[in-house]
């Protein structure tokens, strides 16, 4: 049996997810201390990705990525590289689904930070990177750390943006969840049948993941 | 010593200070919203004032004139916040090192042991007790060796039973520390036992500062009488000398200067029988009758006005082995030394 799709998956996820990490960290952090209308325009706009219909993202990813869209076509002039209908565009669709669980998790556990914490690193004499490192991301840990497996699993999951910018090319771009649909079209119901379960595995494996981080912690 | 000259302003709040402490213990003291908080804040470099000049020591901190704003980082002055802030993620040991400006690792020890809390080192602080707690939030500020502290109502997050052991540790430490100490509080024993001036606050601004046998003694306002705990406060019409007193019943010639007065105050525990006063002493004395009796843990408490009249109440407390006496006594009255005029 090919595991392809699964690895595939895995793969695309972990990329996607890293970089959502990452910048949605780093977003949630940048909004704090913006003045009110820009933080709410800001939030708006990283949050969006949360409900649009994930084809309206992948519309979005074509117009800009595809050979003939706006940053698609230098890319292939410059670089003769073709983003779309790749397994590298899966990632960039699911690195934007996901980065709004990201970027509110961490916000909301930023915010709810006792702000004196910061302000006595400030008084002793720590700096802005230390407090951040040391100090707001260990005690922020969990939230952020809940959200991210969210990511992660809505991210293995991810079907419309994928299926619209990477399509399914078998061996190539076929991931578990487009799998499933793929071999259901071409009515292979056994081979669809087999990649739900390994999707429902996986979601199994997730939820217990939740349930272990969301246990009451025991410092507080 | 400190100049501190600002003004913020906020959404319905502004915040006019100046104070220029000495060395020694200045306590901030003003009910809540008064901006007690607000004026550490921007001295510490937490909160930006919208203009003004803070000196600490011959550094300038801040100046909005010529554009000078140190970072907190900067300014070397020990914050106690109410609620310590110690970080939660390190341990007793950890959250002393990161005050201190040079990592030498006795360092940690040497204050352990300074503040008591050697076994407790390796403990994180979910597991310390709220004395303990301070404890280690005041070795990590002393281990940066700051210019200046600033301890922002040390022991509202204690129970009662702690604060006086803790009160005297921390009076021995800020006695000893010898550079300027800014402690705000509302609690008018704590501030009376542990510092040497006292700024009062309101609605944002401050009264200059005075020292606290003046302040408690002879306020000089109804902000600083009712913070220094006198019960008893209200208007009063001054003609010259005289000062009558509508609320009361009563009326007296003050031999002070009456500028600017407008109200008089007579704190609940100076209230004494006429029997026992010599009469030159007196201001002012009535025949009372008690409209209702509080008993207190240690003294009585006697809401009395002149007899046969519907005027306002005045709380007059005393020992309970006193109260027995006043069975036998009419007349209460009120002292020259003893009446607050205010403004």
């Amino acid at each position: 049996m090919d595991l392809f799709p699964l690895f595939n998956s895995l793969r695309i996820t972990a990329i996607a997810v890293s970089f959502a990490f990452v910048l949605g960290i780093f977003a949630a952090y940048s909004v704090l201390r913006l003045p009110r209308l820009i933080k709410g325009i800001c939030d708006t706009l990283f949050t969006i990705p949360l409900v649009l219909p994930p084809t309206v993202v992948g519309y979005f990813i074509l117009v800009w990525l595809s050979p003939t869209g706006v940053a698609g076509s230098k890319i292939f002039e410059w670089f003769s590289v073709t983003i779309t209908m790749r397994w590298y565009a899966a990632a960039v669709a699911v690195a934007i689904i996901a980065f709004p669980f990201i970027y509110r998790t961490a916000r909301g556990a930023f915010e709810n930070f006792d702000q004196n914490l910061l302000d006595a690193g400030r008084t002793l004499g720590l700096s802005e990177k230390y407090i951040f490192f040391r100090i707001l991301l260990p005690n922020c840990k969990h939230g952020i750390i809940a959200g991210t497996v969210i990511a992660f699993a809505r991210g293995l999951g991810e079907y419309g943006a994928t299926s619209m910018v990477a399509g399914y090319i078998s061996g190539k771009t076929a991931t578990v969840s487009t799998s499933v649909a793929y071999f259901w079209q071409i009515n292979r119901e056994d081979m669809a049948f087999y990649w739900v379960m390994i999707n429902l595995a996986v979601s199994v494996v997730f939820m217990v993941v939740i349930n272990v981080l969301n246990k009451p912690k025991v410092r507080s | 010593m400190l100049l501190c000259n600002i003004s913020k302003h906020l959404d319905g709040f502004s915040l006019n200070v100046d104070i220029a402490a000495k060395l020694g213990v200045t306590a901030l003291m003003g009910a809540s919203g008064s901006g007690k908080s607000m004026t550490l804040r921007c001295i510490a470099g937490i909160s930006k004032p919208s203009s003004g000049r803070i000196e600490l020591g011959g550094t300038v901190l801040f100046d909005s004139e010529k554009k000078i704003n140190l970072p907190p980082q900067k300014r070397n002055i020990g914050f106690l916040f109410q609620d310590y802030a110690l970080f939660p993620n390190m341990t007793v040991r950890q959250n002393i090192m990161t005050g201190a400006k040079n990592k030498v690792a006795t360092i940690a020890e040497e204050l352990a042991v300074k503040f008591h809390i050697t076994q407790h080192l390796h403990k994180y602080p979910a597991e310390l007790s709220g004395g303990e707690k301070q404890r280690c939030a005041l070795a990590r500020i002393f281990a940066g060796s700051p210019d200046m502290l600033m301890l922002d109502e040390p022991f509202a997050a204690l129970d009662s039973h702690l604060r006086f052991e803790l009160e005297m540790e921390l009076s021995e430490l800020i006695k000893r520390f010898n550079k300027p100490v800014l402690y705000v509080s509302h609690n008018r024993s704590e501030v009376y036992r542990l510092c040497d001036n006292i700024v009062i606050m309101d609605g944002g601004k401050n009264e200059p500062l005075g020292d606290k046998q003046t302040v408690f003694k002879k306020p000089a306002t109804v902000q600083a009488a009712r913070l220094t705990g006198c019960k008893n406060i209200v208007p009063a019409i001054i003609a010259g000398t005289r000062v009558s007193v509508p609320d009361w019943g009563i009326e007296f010639k003050s031999c002070e200067v009456l500028n600017d007065i407008h109200y008089v105050g007579i704190r609940a525990n100076n209230i004494i029988q006429k029997s026992i006063a010599k009469t030159s002493d007196i201001a002012a004395d009535f025949e009372f009758e008690i409209v209702k009796e509080i008993e207190d843990t240690f003294t009585s408490i006697l809401m009395v006005r002149k007899r046969g009249t519907n005027l306002c109440a005045i709380r007059w407390e005393m020992p309970k082995k006193d109260r027995a006496a006043l069975l036998h006594s009419k007349d209460l009255a009120f002292l020259h030394e003893h009446i607050l005029l205010l403004k």
